[in-house]
């Protein structure tokens, strides 16, 4: 009943190498043109932004493309505004139970729709496609009630418990499609060696889905971090917010016209993300190429 | 979660991604096994999703400000309203001019993986480099844009200014002809390095017989594209297309922080035209309305695409 | 090979230990020797005002050993009015809202706010408040739902040093305003700077400050409080096309309009790049004069309308204190609402915070504030039956957020002034039902 896309199958192990020439359809020349293009385009309205950080508001006023200074007091003045010394950890405190708890539950229940027929697994396959398509916003009232009604308002508890929902039905479809890719054999042989159900998918199935795994985490982590709606909602005090809520502080009513502070304050959310795009990209292109789309 | 960029598309389009193998195969084992480890994530969903879901279809049906005890049922009378709502009907074109960016990315992203396919000299950092904005997320990516599309003392109506490119130095941002074009544009740059790492992931599944086979019969750079990688990696497009459709359907977050649906309406999708009928004017009602159309959009749209998808394989 | 996924790992297990210990730790709540802890959300996020109040609770809570402040801040337009609704509606936090007189008023009127009245008699409010100050939160019958701190007059701030340079003086007539904009722009100076970043608000005072000229205060307040008058009526017309005239045929305004950040159209008149500023505010007074200490400024009202009553300033009130009707600390909401409003208090409000408390016997000219600031103030405070009133204060969130929608729309060109007006009198009377 939901939607199907049969691809072509990735065969096990490497594919044959592709003579270059083959698959080469532009001359090198052009493409290492557009490459640069292309990269000139996403990194230089970054570097921007890094470069404006630097300045004073007085210099931006006078020219907001040219010159440069160092005025590193900047960073420390948008980290004070934002408050992020207080939100840096609730946002590293969110991000860690979520990626854990993500993990550990889709990668549960991607594996029990995957590979078995229960009376209303089709039921509960429409439902995770409708949760993948609302958007937040309109439900966040209504979601509202729910976490007072468990006394859950202004908890960490309760925030992370709406975000690990609102992951879920992602998370679960990608770790589905993951246990779909793995070939059921291996499964059959640990049953008839006499291995439970729980042996089977902790011993023989997870290690399998590693990759997967990895990657959800580095997914519902991304994501976590940015976080800004649910701690807003959910949370009557400030010692409960993310960083993300942080930036919000720059955008004011009379004034913040900051430009410099602004861009600190983007810079210092960031980067970091940045470092871990580049510390972690492999294992975010590999999940994305093996799992939710093979 | 709020912020849900094209990866965030993923985890719609994985909804309906590819299956190996069909499910009936190999499922002859005690079926409550398959309930018992399916049932924390259903119950979470069930509870913290579902729930609400139903209850904005309640809301959907009532004149509810948002805060009020009272509120009104009204039966479809929203939805008549919608319906008939000027902006309401110009934020769906929008909407459609805005899946629009959403496809050039996937078009770009194609491109840009046919090239990197031979896996030039430096490649990992090319690929890198184009994820970069993808794992920012739509908000931060719309902070940014924001601070150079800035009306007057942005970085590109300054740059306008000096080169004297009259389009950047008039604030194409703040004009509601140019707005909705400007957030499009923003999108292509904030997606299109993902679907660069779809696309890749598609053509190194590609069987190499074919091609192979092609150049040995002659067929030029063209020919093998056109006729050879571009038909076998249509269920990859297909996804693409459909994670597309669905992300720019959701779109809210990079709007949002450039612009509010503003100037005026010019830039309101569905999104945030439910947004601001919820929230700007307590009017839960209409808001709750726009929701459910929207979810009725994307649940057909994923139903039909993937019904097709079968069918084509 | 998986080092990461297992760094994630344990930071995330790290992580669900210490989501566990803390929420425990902050769920707590009132606890140990009938302390009480005041929940208090409010809407002031620019710096130096966040600077002041912090200072101000710290007197407070000295003053009152038993209550310890809990306050959060929340994005003016943005975040507060919804979720303060949302939370009042739902329950006993916060106790006490800084927050929109609109957001104010829709919370009363759906009997989620605390009335007020009693508490006006304990505390003496009456005497020691302003009649204007109490107005902007008294129903039409006569109710007291908030206290407003931040009066405030708009108009418009002229910088008269560039004005000299130019030959001019503040044009008082749109004839004067239509030369004066054309001189500016022949020196390569923007004529009046503006903007709100996209926000809505500004359309109050692009359409209020006509108004009020063409009506006169008396009549402009009976109009607002829907005493008398209709948006179309062919006066408000005459009045508000001032305003449309002035952007699109005497090219007075920056193209951009609305959608440039407040902030940045003020650096544009501190950095001699435009020559006026509108709407402009007492708030904005004191910052302007210590940025630009070489030029100097004259804060008038709009130029005189065809067939109005003169030139008036318009007063009005940022935002205000809202008791939650469910709280369980009433008392000390109370308490926290009074301390506000003590004349000393007051009195680092105007000199630290840039706000303008209603608070009666303050003596302006003692204080250490900038005489820009002074003159704004000495006719908030003496001559405030020459002002008229705000119009957001009095209408629903919705109308308001239709006013600059639809104002944009009418500046962009997609629909008419009349098509406009006409749409603001049906949302009008629906308010007024």
């Amino acid at each position: 009943m939901t939607a199907e896309i049969r691809m072509p199958l990735r065969r096990r192990g490497r594919p044959r190498e592709l003579s270059r020439d083959t698959i080469r359809f532009a001359p090198t020349w052009l493409s290492y043109g557009l490459m640069i293009v292309f990269f000139l385009l996403i990194t230089l309205p970054l570097l921007w932004i890094a470069m404006t950080a630097l300045r004073s508001p007085e210099a931006y006023a006078q020219n907001p493309v040219g010159g440069f200074e160092w005025r590193f007091s900047n960073f420390a003045d948008a980290w004070n505004t934002a408050n992020f010394s207080s939100y840096v950890p609730n946002s590293l405190i969110y991000t860690g139970s979520v990626v854990v708890l993500v993990v550990a539950i889709a990668s549960a229940a991607g594996y029990g729709l995957a590979r078995f027929r229960f009376p209303g697994r089709l039921a509960m396959m429409l439902s995770l496609v409708v949760a993948l398509t609302v958007p937040f916003s309109s439900i966040m009232f209504s979601v509202y009630d729910v976490v007072q009604f468990f006394g859950l308002i202004n908890t960490r508890a309760g925030i992370v418990v709406v975000a690990v929902a609102m992951t879920l039905p992602f998370a679960t479809f990608y770790m589905r499609t993951f246990f779909l890719g793995i070939p059921d054999e291996l499964a059959e042989a640990a049953r008839i060696d006499g291995a439970g159900e729980l042996t089977v998918f902790f011993r023989v199935m997870l290690p399998l889905a590693r990759p997967g795994l990895a990657t959800l985490a580095v997914f519902s982590g991304v994501w976590t971090w940015g976080m800004y709606i649910e701690p807003l909602l959910l949370a009557t005090s400030d010692d409960l917010r993310t960083v993300s809520l942080g930036l919000s502080f720059f955008t004011t009513e009379f004034g913040g016209s900051n430009a410099p502070l602004i861009c600190a304050a983007i810079v210092t959310i960031v980067a970091p993300l940045i470092v871990v795009s580049v510390l972690l990209q492999r294992r975010f292109v590999e999940g994305m190429t093996n799992g939710a789309i093979k | 979660m709020s912020s849900h960029s094209l990866a965030g598309a993923v985890r719609s389009g994985a909804g309906s991604a590819p299956r190996a193998r069909k499910a009936g195969k190999g499922v002859h084992r005690s079926q409550i096994t398959g309930l018992v480890f399916a049932t924390p994530a259903i119950v979470l969903v069930a509870v913290f999703v579902i729930y609400p879901i139903v209850g904005t279809v309640a809301l959907s049906l009532t004149d509810w400000d948002g805060f009020s005890p009272t509120r009104t049922f009204v039966g479809l009378q929203n939805f008549a309203d919608i319906l008939a709502d000027g902006t309401f009907q110009a934020s769906v074109v929008r909407n459609l001019i805005y899946i629009g960016g959403f496809f050039v990315s996937v078009v770009l992203g194609f491109a840009i993986a046919v090239l990197l396919w031979v896996r030039p000299r430096g490649w990992v950092v090319f690929r890198t480099v184009f994820l970069i904005p993808e794992m920012l997320g739509p908000a931060i990516v719309g902070l940014v844009w924001l601070r150079l599309w800035q009306p007057a003392n942005g970085g590109l109506a300054a740059l306008g200014d000096a080169l004297h490119i009259p389009v950047l130095a008039s604030s194409p941002l703040a004009s509601p002809g140019g707005a909705i074009w400007v957030l499009a544009l923003t999108q292509v740059w904030a997606s299109t390095g993902f679907f660069v790492v779809v696309a890749l992931g598609g053509l190194q599944s590609l069987d190499p017989s074919l091609l192979d086979a092609a150049a040995v019969d002659g067929a030029g750079r063209w020919q093998r594209l056109r006729y050879v990688v571009i038909p076998s990696m249509r269920p990859f497009l297909a996804l693409m297309t459909m994670l597309a459709t669905i992300a720019g359907l959701k779109a809210f977050d990079l709007v949002w922080v450039m612009t509010q649906g503003g100037p005026g309406n010019a830039t309101q999708l569905l999104g945030t035209y439910a947004y601001t009928k919820a929230f700007s004017q307590s009017d839960f009602g209409h808001a709750s309305a726009i929701a459910c159309v929207m979810v009725l959009i994307a649940l057909a749209f994923t139903l039909l695409t993937g019904r097709r998808n079968v069918r084509d394989s | 090979m998986f080092r990461p996924l297992r760094g994630l790992v344990a930071a995330g297990a790290a992580g669900v230990v210490l989501a566990a210990v803390l929420t425990g730790c902050s769920s707590g709540g009132d606890s140990g020797g009938g302390k009480i802890t005041l929940t208090y959300w409010n809407q002031i996020t620019s710096t130096d005002t966040t600077k002041a109040e912090d200072a101000i609770i710290a007197e407070f809570e000295k003053e009152h050993p038993d209550i310890t402040v809990k306050q959060t801040r929340y994005q003016p337009q943005a975040q507060l009015p919804s979720l303060a609704k949302n939370a009042f509606r739902s329950g006993s936090t916060p106790d006490v809202v800084y927050a929109e007189v609109s957001t104010g008023r829709d919370l009363f009127n759906a009997g989620l706010a605390l009335d007020l009245d009693a508490a006006a008699k304990t505390y003496g409010w009456k005497d020691r408040i302003t009649p204007s100050g109490l107005a902007w939160t008294t129903t039409a019958d006569g109710k007291l739902y908030g206290l407003g701190l931040e009066s405030e007059l708009s108009g418009v701030l002229w910088n008269t040093t560039l004005l000299d340079k130019l030959g001019t003086k503040v044009p008082t007539t749109v004839d004067e305003l239509t030369s004066f904009c054309q001189a500016a722009r022949k020196n390569d100076l923007v004529p009046i700077a503006t903007g709100a970043g996209g926000g809505g608000w500004i359309w109050y005072f692009y359409l209020g400050l006509p108004i009020v000229n063409a009506l006169g205060p008396q009549a402009e307040k009976d109009f607002v409080s829907h005493k008398s008058g209709k948006w179309t009526d062919p006066e408000i017309k005459t009045a508000v096309q001032t305003v449309f005239d002035a952007a699109k045929k005497a090219d007075c305004f920056i193209p951009e309009m609305s959608t440039l950040d407040n902030g940045a159209a003020i650096d544009m008149l501190t950095g001699n790049k435009a020559v006026a500023l509108a709407p402009a505010f007492t708030g904005n007074l004191g910052p302007v004069a210590a940025a630009d200490p070489k030029s100097a400024y004259d804060f008038a009202p709009w130029v005189a309308v065809p067939g109005g009553k003169g030139q008036f300033n318009l007063q009005g009130m940022g935002s205000a204190f809202v008791v939650n009707k469910k709280s369980e600390h009433q008392k000390a909401a109370l308490e926290f609402v009074d301390f506000m409003f003590q004349k000393d208090i007051a009195e680092q409000y105007i000199e630290k915070a840039g706000f303008l408390p209603p608070v009666t016997g303050i003596d302006v000219d003692a204080l250490r504030i900038p005489d820009l600031f002074k003159q704004g103030a000495d006719i908030l405070i003496n001559h405030s039956e020459d002002t008229g009133t705000t119009v957001d204060l009095v209408s629903s969130d919705k109308f308001n957020d239709l006013i600059g929608r639809e104002g944009q729309e009418v500046f962009d060109g997609q629909i008419t002034v009349d098509q406009y007006l006409k749409d603001l009198q049906a949302q009008w009377v629906k308010d007024k039902i």
